[in-house]
Protein backbone atom coordinates (compact mmCIF):
# COMPACT_ATOMS: atom_id res chain seq x y z
CA UNK A 1 0.00 0.00 0.00
CA UNK A 2 2.61 2.62 -0.40
CA UNK A 3 1.60 5.28 -2.30
CA UNK A 4 4.73 6.05 -4.17
CA UNK A 5 4.64 3.89 -7.07
CA UNK A 6 1.35 4.04 -7.84
CA UNK A 7 1.00 3.86 -11.71
CA UNK A 8 -2.30 4.20 -13.77
CA UNK A 9 -2.10 0.15 -15.63
CA UNK A 10 -1.95 -1.32 -11.82
CA UNK A 11 -4.89 0.86 -10.31
CA UNK A 12 -7.74 -1.13 -10.84
CA UNK A 13 -6.11 -4.20 -9.59
CA UNK A 14 -5.03 -2.43 -6.54
CA UNK A 15 -8.34 -0.95 -5.66
CA UNK A 16 -9.73 -4.62 -5.49
CA UNK A 17 -6.37 -5.33 -2.85
CA UNK A 18 -7.99 -2.39 -1.21
CA UNK A 19 -11.29 -3.77 -0.65
CA UNK A 20 -10.65 -6.87 0.84
CA UNK A 21 -7.95 -5.31 3.15
CA UNK A 22 -10.76 -3.13 4.20
CA UNK A 23 -12.38 -4.64 6.91
CA UNK A 24 -16.24 -4.66 7.17
CA UNK A 25 -16.73 -2.35 10.27
CA UNK A 26 -14.27 0.16 8.33
CA UNK A 27 -16.67 -0.08 5.27
CA UNK A 28 -19.95 0.80 8.16
CA UNK A 29 -17.53 3.44 9.05
CA UNK A 30 -16.78 5.36 5.84
CA UNK A 31 -21.03 4.83 5.38
CA UNK A 32 -21.24 7.44 8.58
CA UNK A 33 -18.31 9.28 7.42
CA UNK A 34 -18.75 13.08 6.12
CA UNK A 35 -15.75 14.25 3.77
CA UNK A 36 -14.96 17.94 4.14
CA UNK A 37 -13.40 19.29 1.53
CA UNK A 38 -12.81 23.00 1.72
CA UNK A 39 -11.84 24.40 -1.86
CA UNK A 40 -11.17 28.15 -3.15
CA UNK A 41 -10.32 28.32 -6.98
CA UNK A 42 -9.78 24.75 -6.89
CA UNK A 43 -11.56 24.08 -10.59
CA UNK A 44 -8.11 22.29 -11.99
CA UNK A 45 -7.96 19.70 -9.27
CA UNK A 46 -11.62 19.44 -7.60
CA UNK A 47 -12.70 16.50 -9.91
CA UNK A 48 -9.82 14.50 -9.29
CA UNK A 49 -10.19 15.08 -5.54
CA UNK A 50 -13.85 13.90 -5.41
CA UNK A 51 -13.59 10.88 -7.58
CA UNK A 52 -10.25 9.99 -5.00
CA UNK A 53 -12.27 9.66 -2.38
CA UNK A 54 -15.47 8.24 -3.85
CA UNK A 55 -13.08 5.68 -4.92
CA UNK A 56 -11.29 4.88 -0.99
CA UNK A 57 -13.93 5.79 0.92
CA UNK A 58 -16.97 3.93 -0.65
CA UNK A 59 -20.25 4.79 1.02
CA UNK A 60 -18.86 8.39 2.32
CA UNK A 61 -20.61 11.48 1.90
CA UNK A 62 -18.34 14.11 -0.10
CA UNK A 63 -19.38 17.78 0.81
CA UNK A 64 -16.84 20.14 -1.00
CA UNK A 65 -17.08 23.79 0.46
CA UNK A 66 -16.60 26.28 -1.83
CA UNK A 67 -15.64 29.62 -0.09
CA UNK A 68 -16.56 32.17 -2.51
CA UNK A 69 -14.37 30.54 -5.22
CA UNK A 70 -14.61 32.88 -8.69
CA UNK A 71 -13.82 30.04 -10.83
CA UNK A 72 -15.83 26.50 -11.92
CA UNK A 73 -15.04 24.73 -8.46
CA UNK A 74 -18.61 24.33 -7.44
CA UNK A 75 -19.68 23.48 -10.87
CA UNK A 76 -16.91 20.96 -11.03
CA UNK A 77 -17.56 19.42 -7.26
CA UNK A 78 -21.36 19.03 -8.56
CA UNK A 79 -20.08 17.25 -11.65
CA UNK A 80 -18.33 15.09 -9.86
CA UNK A 81 -21.74 14.23 -7.23
CA UNK A 82 -20.41 15.95 -4.40
CA UNK A 83 -22.86 17.97 -2.22
CA UNK A 84 -21.72 21.84 -2.35
CA UNK A 85 -21.91 23.96 0.79
CA UNK A 86 -21.37 27.17 -1.56
CA UNK A 87 -20.22 30.30 0.69
CA UNK A 88 -21.73 33.39 -0.48
CA UNK A 89 -18.28 35.31 0.33
CA UNK A 90 -14.95 34.07 0.98
CA UNK A 91 -14.88 33.24 4.77
CA UNK A 92 -11.11 31.55 4.70
CA UNK A 93 -10.18 28.36 5.81
CA UNK A 94 -11.55 28.14 9.15
CA UNK A 95 -14.97 29.11 7.82
CA UNK A 96 -14.90 27.06 5.42
CA UNK A 97 -13.58 24.11 7.28
CA UNK A 98 -15.92 24.50 10.15
CA UNK A 99 -19.59 25.11 7.61
CA UNK A 100 -18.73 21.47 6.70
CA UNK A 101 -18.17 20.51 10.75
CA UNK A 102 -21.14 21.68 10.87
CA UNK A 103 -23.51 20.60 8.22
CA UNK A 104 -21.94 16.65 9.57
CA UNK A 105 -23.21 17.68 12.44
CA UNK A 106 -26.26 18.36 11.51
CA UNK A 107 -26.88 15.45 9.28
CA UNK A 108 -25.92 13.08 12.18
CA UNK A 109 -22.61 11.58 10.99
CA UNK A 110 -19.86 9.39 13.41
CA UNK A 111 -17.12 11.02 11.73
CA UNK A 112 -15.91 13.80 9.46
CA UNK A 113 -12.56 13.73 7.74
CA UNK A 114 -11.06 17.21 6.32
CA UNK A 115 -9.36 16.39 2.78
CA UNK A 116 -7.72 19.36 1.27
CA UNK A 117 -9.42 20.24 -2.06
CA UNK A 118 -5.73 20.96 -3.69
CA UNK A 119 -4.94 17.45 -4.23
CA UNK A 120 -2.18 17.72 -1.48
CA UNK A 121 -3.80 14.98 0.84
CA UNK A 122 -4.35 11.34 -0.93
CA UNK A 123 -7.85 10.05 -0.47
CA UNK A 124 -6.26 6.55 -0.85
CA UNK A 125 -4.88 7.08 3.06
CA UNK A 126 -7.98 8.40 4.57
CA UNK A 127 -8.60 5.22 5.77
CA UNK A 128 -5.41 4.62 8.67
CA UNK A 129 -7.36 8.18 10.26
CA UNK A 130 -10.95 7.11 9.92
CA UNK A 131 -9.34 3.33 11.85
CA UNK A 132 -7.56 5.38 14.93
CA UNK A 133 -11.72 7.10 15.15
CA UNK A 134 -13.08 3.85 14.53
CA UNK A 135 -10.66 2.03 17.58
CA UNK A 136 -11.80 5.30 19.82
CA UNK A 137 -8.14 5.71 19.97
CA UNK A 138 -8.58 9.21 19.69
CA UNK A 139 -11.06 12.31 19.28
CA UNK A 140 -8.67 13.79 16.21
CA UNK A 141 -6.62 11.92 13.95
CA UNK A 142 -4.26 14.35 12.22
CA UNK A 143 -2.37 12.57 9.06
CA UNK A 144 1.20 13.73 9.67
CA UNK A 145 4.07 14.38 6.76
CA UNK A 146 6.70 13.80 9.21
CA UNK A 147 6.61 10.18 10.84
CA UNK A 148 8.68 8.35 7.78
CA UNK A 149 5.82 8.24 4.89
CA UNK A 150 6.06 9.22 1.81
CA UNK A 151 9.00 11.66 0.49
CA UNK A 152 7.66 15.16 0.86
CA UNK A 153 9.99 18.29 1.42
CA UNK A 154 8.66 21.18 2.45
CA UNK A 155 10.63 25.07 1.20
CA UNK A 156 13.63 25.32 3.62
CA UNK A 157 12.14 28.64 5.28
CA UNK A 158 8.95 27.04 6.11
CA UNK A 159 10.54 23.67 7.72
CA UNK A 160 12.29 26.68 10.57
CA UNK A 161 8.72 27.54 11.12
CA UNK A 162 7.33 24.17 11.15
CA UNK A 163 10.12 23.23 13.70
CA UNK A 164 9.03 26.04 15.78
CA UNK A 165 5.63 25.54 15.53
CA UNK A 166 6.40 22.11 16.61
CA UNK A 167 8.19 22.87 19.58
CA UNK A 168 5.25 25.68 20.92
CA UNK A 169 2.13 23.12 20.62
CA UNK A 170 3.63 20.24 21.92
CA UNK A 171 4.54 22.11 24.99
CA UNK A 172 1.16 23.62 25.02
CA UNK A 173 -0.56 20.75 24.03
CA UNK A 174 1.50 18.21 26.39
CA UNK A 175 2.13 15.98 24.05
CA UNK A 176 4.66 15.40 20.98
CA UNK A 177 3.07 16.58 17.60
CA UNK A 178 5.44 16.64 14.34
CA UNK A 179 3.33 18.03 11.73
CA UNK A 180 0.80 21.20 13.27
CA UNK A 181 -0.18 22.03 10.20
CA UNK A 182 -1.35 19.33 8.54
CA UNK A 183 -5.28 19.87 7.52
CA UNK A 184 -5.20 16.25 6.74
CA UNK A 185 -7.49 15.05 10.42
CA UNK A 186 -9.97 13.00 11.15
CA UNK A 187 -13.12 14.36 13.98
CA UNK A 188 -15.27 12.01 15.69
CA UNK A 189 -18.43 13.50 16.78
CA UNK A 190 -17.13 14.86 19.96
CA UNK A 191 -14.37 16.89 18.48
CA UNK A 192 -17.34 17.53 15.92
CA UNK A 193 -19.37 19.64 18.96
CA UNK A 194 -16.81 21.20 19.75
CA UNK A 195 -15.45 22.64 16.14
CA UNK A 196 -18.73 23.48 14.95
CA UNK A 197 -19.30 25.93 17.99
CA UNK A 198 -15.71 27.19 18.56
CA UNK A 199 -13.09 26.92 15.32
CA UNK A 200 -10.58 29.42 14.78
CA UNK A 201 -11.00 31.42 11.04
CA UNK A 202 -8.09 32.42 9.58
CA UNK A 203 -4.81 29.52 10.35
CA UNK A 204 -6.86 27.12 11.99
CA UNK A 205 -4.52 23.55 11.82
CA UNK A 206 -2.63 25.14 15.05
CA UNK A 207 -4.45 26.66 16.74
CA UNK A 208 -6.92 23.91 17.07
CA UNK A 209 -4.83 21.55 18.52
CA UNK A 210 -4.50 23.61 21.18
CA UNK A 211 -8.42 24.23 21.48
CA UNK A 212 -9.10 20.40 21.67
CA UNK A 213 -6.26 19.85 23.77
CA UNK A 214 -7.72 22.01 26.38
CA UNK A 215 -11.33 20.75 26.28
CA UNK A 216 -9.76 17.47 26.74
CA UNK A 217 -9.82 15.68 23.58
CA UNK A 218 -7.49 13.42 22.29
CA UNK A 219 -5.51 13.94 19.42
CA UNK A 220 -3.47 11.74 18.03
CA UNK A 221 -0.93 11.61 14.76
CA UNK A 222 -0.52 9.04 11.66
CA UNK A 223 1.54 9.18 9.32
CA UNK A 224 1.03 9.44 6.08
CA UNK A 225 2.16 10.61 2.94
CA UNK A 226 1.50 13.99 0.93
CA UNK A 227 2.07 15.56 -2.52
CA UNK A 228 3.38 19.08 -2.90
CA UNK A 229 0.52 20.92 -4.09
CA UNK A 230 -0.27 20.87 -7.61
CA UNK A 231 -2.20 24.04 -8.55
CA UNK A 232 -2.71 27.15 -6.58
CA UNK A 233 -0.18 28.95 -3.82
CA UNK A 234 -0.41 28.42 -0.16
CA UNK A 235 -2.37 30.59 1.75
CA UNK A 236 1.09 31.55 3.99
CA UNK A 237 3.96 32.35 2.46
CA UNK A 238 6.38 35.94 2.28
CA UNK A 239 5.35 38.34 5.22
CA UNK A 240 2.53 36.46 6.01
CA UNK A 241 4.58 33.76 7.71
CA UNK A 242 6.29 35.88 10.46
CA UNK A 243 2.18 37.11 10.95
CA UNK A 244 1.30 33.71 11.49
CA UNK A 245 4.26 33.03 13.90
CA UNK A 246 3.61 35.96 15.51
CA UNK A 247 -0.21 34.80 15.89
CA UNK A 248 -0.33 31.91 16.38
CA UNK A 249 2.04 32.68 19.22
CA UNK A 250 -0.02 35.56 20.82
CA UNK A 251 -2.99 32.80 20.85
CA UNK A 252 -0.95 29.94 22.42
CA UNK A 253 0.24 32.58 25.18
CA UNK A 254 -2.30 34.71 25.71
CA UNK A 255 -4.96 31.57 26.79
CA UNK A 256 -6.60 32.57 23.57
CA UNK A 257 -8.57 29.63 23.39
CA UNK A 258 -10.26 29.46 26.73
CA UNK A 259 -13.72 29.80 25.57
CA UNK A 260 -15.33 29.20 28.16
CA UNK A 261 -14.54 32.57 29.83
CA UNK A 262 -15.49 34.29 26.84
CA UNK B 1 -8.18 86.63 16.91
CA UNK B 2 -8.43 84.95 13.82
CA UNK B 3 -7.38 81.90 15.72
CA UNK B 4 -11.01 81.69 17.48
CA UNK B 5 -12.89 82.58 14.47
CA UNK B 6 -11.55 79.37 12.67
CA UNK B 7 -11.97 77.47 15.79
CA UNK B 8 -15.46 78.18 16.06
CA UNK B 9 -16.25 77.62 12.21
CA UNK B 10 -14.96 74.14 12.46
CA UNK B 11 -16.83 73.48 15.26
CA UNK B 12 -20.09 74.58 13.62
CA UNK B 13 -19.16 72.76 10.29
CA UNK B 14 -18.61 69.75 12.83
CA UNK B 15 -22.39 70.04 14.53
CA UNK B 16 -23.95 70.68 11.31
CA UNK B 17 -22.52 67.31 9.40
CA UNK B 18 -23.53 65.60 12.83
CA UNK B 19 -26.70 66.54 12.67
CA UNK B 20 -27.70 66.16 8.70
CA UNK B 21 -26.03 62.27 9.51
CA UNK B 22 -28.32 61.62 12.21
CA UNK B 23 -31.49 63.21 10.29
CA UNK B 24 -30.27 60.87 7.21
CA UNK B 25 -30.53 57.89 9.74
CA UNK B 26 -26.42 57.18 8.54
CA UNK B 27 -25.54 56.44 12.69
CA UNK B 28 -26.60 54.41 15.24
CA UNK B 29 -28.93 55.86 18.24
CA UNK B 30 -25.83 55.49 20.49
CA UNK B 31 -23.20 56.21 18.18
CA UNK B 32 -24.93 59.66 17.35
CA UNK B 33 -25.67 60.55 20.70
CA UNK B 34 -21.65 60.41 21.12
CA UNK B 35 -20.63 62.66 18.30
CA UNK B 36 -23.89 65.22 19.41
CA UNK B 37 -21.86 65.14 22.52
CA UNK B 38 -18.50 65.71 21.12
CA UNK B 39 -19.32 68.29 18.22
CA UNK B 40 -21.15 70.54 21.25
CA UNK B 41 -17.80 70.11 23.39
CA UNK B 42 -15.64 71.70 20.41
CA UNK B 43 -18.06 74.22 20.33
CA UNK B 44 -18.30 74.86 23.67
CA UNK B 45 -13.99 74.88 23.98
CA UNK B 46 -14.07 77.08 20.78
CA UNK B 47 -16.24 79.16 22.85
CA UNK B 48 -14.03 79.33 25.97
CA UNK B 49 -11.25 80.72 23.86
CA UNK B 50 -11.61 84.16 23.72
CA UNK B 51 -12.23 84.99 27.34
CA UNK B 52 -9.06 83.30 28.51
CA UNK B 53 -11.05 80.10 30.63
CA UNK B 54 -9.76 78.19 28.38
CA UNK B 55 -6.67 79.06 29.37
CA UNK B 56 -7.47 78.83 33.11
CA UNK B 57 -8.85 75.36 32.71
CA UNK B 58 -5.48 73.87 31.72
CA UNK B 59 -3.59 75.54 34.00
CA UNK B 60 -5.89 74.30 36.94
CA UNK B 61 -5.50 70.65 36.04
CA UNK B 62 -1.54 71.23 35.71
CA UNK B 63 -0.95 71.41 31.99
CA UNK B 64 1.18 74.35 31.13
CA UNK B 65 1.00 74.37 27.80
CA UNK B 66 -2.61 75.10 27.22
CA UNK B 67 -2.96 73.63 23.55
CA UNK B 68 -1.63 70.81 24.51
CA UNK B 69 -4.77 70.24 26.47
CA UNK B 70 -6.69 70.02 23.18
CA UNK B 71 -4.13 67.35 21.84
CA UNK B 72 -4.05 65.08 24.80
CA UNK B 73 -7.93 64.43 25.47
CA UNK B 74 -7.90 64.83 21.39
CA UNK B 75 -5.84 61.56 21.36
CA UNK B 76 -6.98 59.70 24.38
CA UNK B 77 -10.59 60.14 22.67
CA UNK B 78 -9.55 59.10 19.04
CA UNK B 79 -7.75 56.21 21.03
CA UNK B 80 -10.83 54.77 23.07
CA UNK B 81 -13.09 55.25 19.95
CA UNK B 82 -10.92 53.52 17.76
CA UNK B 83 -10.93 50.58 20.14
CA UNK B 84 -14.22 50.08 20.69
CA UNK B 85 -14.78 50.17 16.79
CA UNK B 86 -11.71 46.87 16.63
CA UNK B 87 -14.24 45.23 19.03
CA UNK B 88 -17.27 46.11 17.15
CA UNK B 89 -15.60 45.32 14.15
CA UNK B 90 -14.54 41.82 15.53
CA UNK B 91 -17.80 41.29 16.52
CA UNK B 92 -19.85 41.54 13.36
CA UNK B 93 -16.77 39.81 11.75
CA UNK B 94 -18.06 36.62 13.78
CA UNK B 95 -21.11 37.40 13.43
CA UNK B 96 -21.48 37.78 9.73
CA UNK B 97 -19.52 33.85 9.56
CA UNK B 98 -22.01 32.80 11.49
CA UNK B 99 -24.63 34.34 8.64
CA UNK B 100 -23.21 33.11 5.87
CA UNK B 101 -21.98 29.69 7.40
CA UNK B 102 -26.02 29.19 8.10
CA UNK B 103 -26.77 30.73 5.03
CA UNK B 104 -24.81 27.82 2.99
CA UNK B 105 -26.14 25.32 5.10
CA UNK B 106 -29.81 26.04 4.47
CA UNK B 107 -29.19 26.74 0.75
CA UNK B 108 -28.12 23.03 0.28
CA UNK B 109 -30.90 21.79 2.38
CA UNK B 110 -33.32 23.75 -0.33
CA UNK B 111 -31.33 21.98 -2.97
CA UNK B 112 -31.27 18.34 -1.71
CA UNK B 113 -35.21 18.31 -1.45
CA UNK B 114 -37.06 16.58 -3.98
CA UNK B 115 -38.03 18.68 -6.74
CA UNK B 116 -36.31 21.73 -5.13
Amino acid sequence: MSGNTRTHIVRPRRICNNWRVISEDLRDAFASTCAVVPAYNEGASITNVVRAINEHMPGSRVAVVDDGSRDDTALRAREANALVLSLPVNLGIGGAVQTGFKFALANGYDYAIQIDGDGQHDPSEAHHLISELLADHADIVIGSRWLGRGDYVAPRNRRYGMKFLEFLVSWKAASHFTDTTSGFRALNRRALTLFAEHYPSDYPEVESIILARHHGLRVKEVPVSMKPREHGTSSIRGYKTLYFMVRITMVIMLGVMNTDNS
Amino acid sequence: MKGYVLAAVISLVMVTVTIRAIRKRQLTETLAILWLVVSFATVVLSALLPSGAFNSLAKSIGIAYPPDMVLVFGMLFLFLFSFRLSVSMSLQKSRQKTLVQDLALLRAQLESRPGG
